[in-house]
């Protein structure tokens, strides 16, 4: 894979090289991959294209022909910003908006407090009943969050706490049910970590908790990255807790999205547009933090 | 490292003769401390929900102090924790330091996870409001009924396919990825990925966008149907044809649709991981690409295979959102978890709702079962 | 020994002290409090606010912009009267109001979107009887018969109607219904059949029909038998229906259906046959009466269909689309049947002067003028003064409401939830698909639940 072509620079440099093609790097180029992969991205960019192009179409065009119409006769077609404008204004979407945020912040970055300190325990102190412990978390990973639901309406109602319906209801239930997935892909990131490290410093006589803050905490940032990127994609697009546990005034964006769908029909040309005002700011967050993503996922995984 | 180590720990070696007696005033203080710490961390968040109007009913300031509140208070509960166990006798410090990590985080499984476990198995022996136990009633109500066998037929369905064919077009995707030159890879793969940001709900909008049908009178506004009638037929009702699934394929579509970038992305990073070397001796030995694909890269990424295919089969246990905007259910496409919401919410059934989901909890069993034996043989090779 | 027996007993009683002191200083919730007093107090049911402080609250289901002319309609009487009144929106009004009135926390008025759970709280002992507070005989004259029948228990009515929502309406595009040769004003069922059957014979469907509605698909279904049950067996028998002291395939339900039948699956009667009708949105479903030629004509659709018309309609209302009312059925019952819905308000503090003042005038015929004029609204009373109304087709939509001879409650919303809102939908939709009338209602009657 080194920079030693096999065949002269010349041929490199030149624009349309006559014999095989290769590229920067040497590798020979494969059409039979461009071209697939050309189709499969195609594939998978067209249902969000025609989102996008019918979320700025009104109501009556979008009822009346396709959304690809309008991409082939853009001048025949009215472009209107309305329901961006409507579905912010009327839908509310601009609050939700904010109590996603509200919502997802918290219910991120709350997980990997706890789970961190958890992870360290199993991947550097020795303790009776260590691997039991931690197969209890491989199980409840498992452990589909619909049994959570009645008793937790009930723990969080008006006759139990009566906080259901805030947002701490949901930060709660979301730290609780991230905690396994954060633990597990944690201690999984942290077992990888030079054992020597740790016992070096603890002959020094740092204590675990400086331990844990000064050397396994920041060498550990890849997985909480990549644990945050998902936890945040699934707090923010969680439809069932949110709906559950919010109420109105603190609804996130995706229960409002599912209310455009459902009521009266007025929402129809609204959903497009709040669909893809909803997908924004998870795709910021994912390509911010994808750097971190892959290496912290796949550290534990890869060797097993 | 070592220069790491020296200048972030203070050395403070203690005394041997210390170091087995109780350090009282740190015992005081940590125990004091950690009291202290739990009560306000407990009151700031149940005054975030009773009493919204003391931080001027403002969410930004909420969430902020949220935040800090959380984060900091975790710490300074971990630090007075700490102290508080290192002012113990040694011996008793080492054996109660673990646990005292794992507290906190165990708590929170204990009281979102397995206590609800529990109380749903018990729910699932009682009436529709969980006042009076009705012994197997439950279970025969659902066994009975036609929709339960035909939402369990339709969730081995998507288990069967979301999962395997997820993985297979991950590895296809980032196979054919890796051949392209460094730009186009880090543009296709981005472009794969893509929908997995996109909720379950938004999805919905999308594909409604393909799969949508008007009177083949009217112009089409289906993507799929506008194929369909191009080619002189008529326009289907496609999210209603329940011959031979159909309508439940054209969901999993969706899933697959939203899920193949995780799974590339993740498999994509294996195959790039495996060394070089051994794909050079293959070729040396004059296997095929494809031999080479299958005899020497398969093998070597099977960890990241077995991982992403769990992790999809664990997503798929829970699909709810796709098939309750799309279809609810309707025209045998019913599955699980949407009939378990629709006896909840919709019915008021918690009894047959909770049988529902004991049901879904024992059909993960095989899941987690294979997770522990992966597990402990992970441990072994360690 | 005795050293770690010692230490034992310290870190125990850390323990101790640590729980104990987190449980006894914890923050209580505010709005816990057991019981909330029944029925006590000189028969006033009470709730924990305190009366006569010029401040009423209310709970309600709906929000937004109806929230804002919900507002803006009592903001006179706020300002005549000194009250202020504090209006909560809660999407899951039906849950909410169940568990503050049971937990003590009960606001001073309710608006309940169906009757079910008003006459639940009502059982309980909750809420304060209509005829003790308000001039009973009085809203009997002026209101659409049949809403306070609704809301009674025992003998006495728990609840009174400050808007209501009318479905049997018919829709059709102005100019080109009538150049198809349509009528504008039918006697009878048996009449608007012939009417349609001229149209068809020329060769376009009589009616658009849309009852797609996502997850909800299949409830125009169950307004349509509603409409009928209503039109072939009257009110009695649909009472007895809702409450299920008939089955649900009982024979005159059975004739429902089949009158339905007859509209719905008859040939060519209906624009796109069964795959269009369930794909269509119930929103687009009159979209294609606008077309040029139309290929349809006639929606039955609630007032709020006005709200999902095509723009252009929409600018101009009164030219381009004209209402009539579902006619009742010859041979059937006799009347003119109206099929709708409305806000019921229910009151809890029932010894406040304030919350009376407001009970009073929320359930007047004052009440809603500011509403109306947004649109939208449609008075309960027949005595409400029409010049409200921000268009020809709203008073005429009055118009038809003030001359039914009785008013029944979507009775879908008042069934079980397992059949209002589950099998009802659904086999709807089966029944649309070819299911049998005796197929779909036998299958509805097995789901209705036990007890």
């Amino acid at each position: 894979m080194s920079s030693t072509a096999m065949t002269p620079a010349p041929v490199v440099s030149d624009p349309k090289p006559r014999q095989r093609r290769l590229m920067k790097d040497g590798r020979p180029r494969s059409m039979f991959s461009i071209i697939s992969m050309i189709l499969l991205c195609i594939i998978w960019t067209l249902p969000t294209l025609g989102l996008l192009v019918t979320s700025f179409r009104s109501r009556d065009d979008a009822q009346s022909n396709g959304w690809w119409n309008a991409l082939f006769n853009p001048f025949g077609t009215g472009w209107t910003f309305e329901n961006y404008r409507k579905v912010i204004a009327d839908a509310d979407l601009g609050n939700a908006f904010l109590n996603g945020i509200v919502v997802a912040l918290p219910a991120t970055i709350l997980p990997i407090m706890f789970a961190a300190f958890a992870a360290y325990a199993f991947t550097f102190l020795d303790f009776p009943g260590k691997d039991l412990l931690f197969i209890a978390i491989v199980a409840v990973m498992v452990v589909p969050i619909q049994v959570a639901f009645q008793p937790m309406l009930n723990l969080l109602g008006p006759n139990g706490l009566g906080i259901s319906g805030q947002y701490i209801a949901v930060w709660l239930l979301h730290t609780g049910f991230g905690m396994p997935l954060a633990i597990y892909t944690l201690r999984n990131y942290m077992s990888t970590l030079p054992y020597s490290v740790v016992e070096s410093a603890k002959i020094d006589g740092a204590t675990h908790y400086q331990i844990f803050w000064k050397l396994v905490a920041p060498m550990a940032m890849p997985a909480m990255a990549a644990f945050a990127t998902l936890q945040f994609l699934w707090v923010w697009n969680d439809l069932l807790i949110a709906k559950l546990f919010l109420n109105s005034g603190n609804s996130t964006v995706i229960v409002k999205l599912q209310g455009l769908l459902g009521t009266q029909g007025q929402g129809q040309e609204l959903l497009t547009a709040g669909a893809f005002i909803s997908m924004v700011l998870p795709m910021i967050v994912f390509f911010a933090l994808q750097r971190f993503f892959v290496r912290g996922l796949t550290s534990g995984a890869v060797k097993g | 490292m070592s220069t790491a180590t020296d200048t972030v720990v203070a050395p403070q070696r203690r005394d041997p003769d210390d170091i087995n007696r109780a350090n009282v005033p740190k015992i005081v203080i940590g125990l004091f401390g950690l009291i202290l710490t739990a009560w306000a961390l407990g009151n700031l968040f149940l005054a975030f929900g009773y009493y919204p109007q003391w931080f001027l009913d403002n969410k930004i300031l909420i969430a902020a102090l949220a935040l800090i509140g959380g984060v900091g208070g975790a710490a300074l509960l971990f630090w007075f924790l700490n102290m508080f166990i290192e002012g113990l006798p040694n011996r008793l410090s080492q054996g109660i330091m673990p646990y005292a990590f794992l507290l906190p985080g165990f708590g929170l499984i204990a009281l979102m996870l397995i206590y609800p476990t529990i109380q749903t198995i018990n729910y699932s022996f009682a009436n529709a409001n969980s006042t009076e136990y009705v012994g197997l009633a439950n279970y025969k109500d659902i066994f009975g009924s036609k929709d339960f066998w035909n939402a369990i037929l339709n969730n081995l369905l998507w288990l069967a396919l979301v999962p395997a064919i997820t993985v297979a077009i991950g590895i296809i995707v980032a196979v054919l990825a890796d051949k392209l030159s460094a730009q186009g890879e880090k543009v296709s793969k981005s472009i794969i990925f893509l929908p997995m940001a996109i909720s379950f709900v938004g999805a919905s909008a999308i594909w409604n966008l393909v799969y949508a049908y008007s009177d083949k009178s009217q112009s089409q506004v289906g993507l799929l149907n506008a194929i369909v009638t191009k080619l002189g037929m008529d326009p289907k009702t496609w999210l209603q044809i329940s011959d031979g699934k159909l309508n439940s394929l054209l969901m999993m579509v969706i899933l697959i649709w939203l899920q193949v970038g995780f799974s590339m992305i993740l498999l994509s990073s294996a195959i790039k991981g495996v060394p070089d070397d051994t794909l050079e001796a293959a070729r040396i030995d004059g296997a095929s690409e494809l031999q080479i694909f299958f005899k020497v890269i398969i093998p070597q990424i099977r960890g990241t295979i077995v991982t992403v295919f769990i992790t999809v089969v664990i997503l798929v246990m829970k699909v709810f959102d796709i098939v309750y905007v799309l279809t609810n259910g309707r025209d045998n496409s019913d599955v699980i978890a949407n009939l378990f919401f629709n006896e909840m919410f919709a019915n008021s059934q918690a009894g047959r709702a909770s049988a529902i989901v004991v049901v879904l909890l024992i059909a993960v069993l095989p899941i987690l079962w294979y997770q522990v034996k992966t597990f402990r043989e992970e441990q072994m090779n360690r | 020994m005795a050293q770690v027996h010692r230490r034992r007993r310290l870190v125990a009683m850390g323990g101790a002290i640590l729980t104990t002191t987190l449980l006894s200083a914890c923050l209580q919730n505010p709005n816990a409090s057991d019981g909330g007093g029944a029925a006590g107090l000189n028969g006033y049911v009470d709730n924990t606010q305190k009366d006569g402080d010029k401040v009423v609250t209310i709970l309600g289901a709906f929000g937004g912009d109806e929230k804002k002319a919900f507002e803006a309609s009592l903001a006179e009487f706020e300002k005549s009267s000194g009250i202020d009144i504090q209006y909560t929106d809660d999407n899951n009004f039906t849950t909410i109001v169940k568990t503050r009135v049971t937990a003590g926390d009960a606001p001073d008025i309710a608006l309940f979107p169906q009757p079910g759970g008003l006459i639940e709280l009502a059982e309980a002992g909750k809420i304060q009887p209509i005829d003790s507070v308000l001039d009973y005989d009085a809203l009997a004259t002026t209101l659409v018969p049949g809403f306070l029948e609704s809301t009674r228990y025992k003998g006495r009515s728990y609840g009174a109607p400050m808007r209501m929502a009318v479905k049997s309406i018919v829709w059709y595009p102005k100019p080109a219904w009538t150049e198809a040769g349509g009528k504008t004003e039918f006697t009878s069922l048996q009449d608007l059949a012939k009417n349609t059957d001229e149209i068809k014979g020329k060769g376009t469907a009589p009616w658009c029909m849309g009852w797609g509605s996502d997850a909800a698909t299949g409830w125009v279904g169950t307004d349509w038998i509603e409409e009928m049950v209503l039109r072939v067996s009257g009110p009695d028998v649909y009472d007895q229906w809702v409450s299920h002291k008939i089955p649900f395939n009982d024979p005159q339900i059975l004739k429902a259906f089949a009158e339905f039948g007859k509209l719905a699956k008859g040939d060519g009667n209906v624009f796109g046959g069964a795959a269009n009708i369930i794909n269509t949105k119930f929103g687009d479903a009159m979209t294609p009466a606008f077309q040029d030629p139309p290929k349809c004509y006639l929606m039955r659709q609630g007032n709020f269909a006005t709200g999902f018309l095509p723009k252009d309609v929409q600018a101009d209302l009164d030219n381009k689309v004209g209402i009539f009312v579902f006619p009742p059925l010859d041979g059937g019952y006799g009347g003119q049947p109206i099929l709708g819905g409305g806000d019921l308000a229910a009151q809890f503090n029932g010894n406040d002067p304030d919350t009376i003042e407001v009970m009073k005038f929320l359930t007047s015929d004052k009440f809603g003028g500011p509403w109306a004029k947004v649109g939208g609204w449609l008075s309960p009373h027949k005595t409400f003064d029409a010049t409200n109304y921000p268009n020809e087709l709203t008073k005429q939509m009055a118009e038809i409401v003030s001359s039914a001879d009785v008013f029944r409650f979507d009775a879908s919303d008042l069934m079980p939830k397992e059949v209002g809102s589950g099998t009802f939908w659904t086999e709807m939709v089966k029944w649309m698909n070819g299911a049998s009338d005796e197929e779909t209602a036998t299958a509805i009657e097995n789901s209705w639940p036990k007890s």
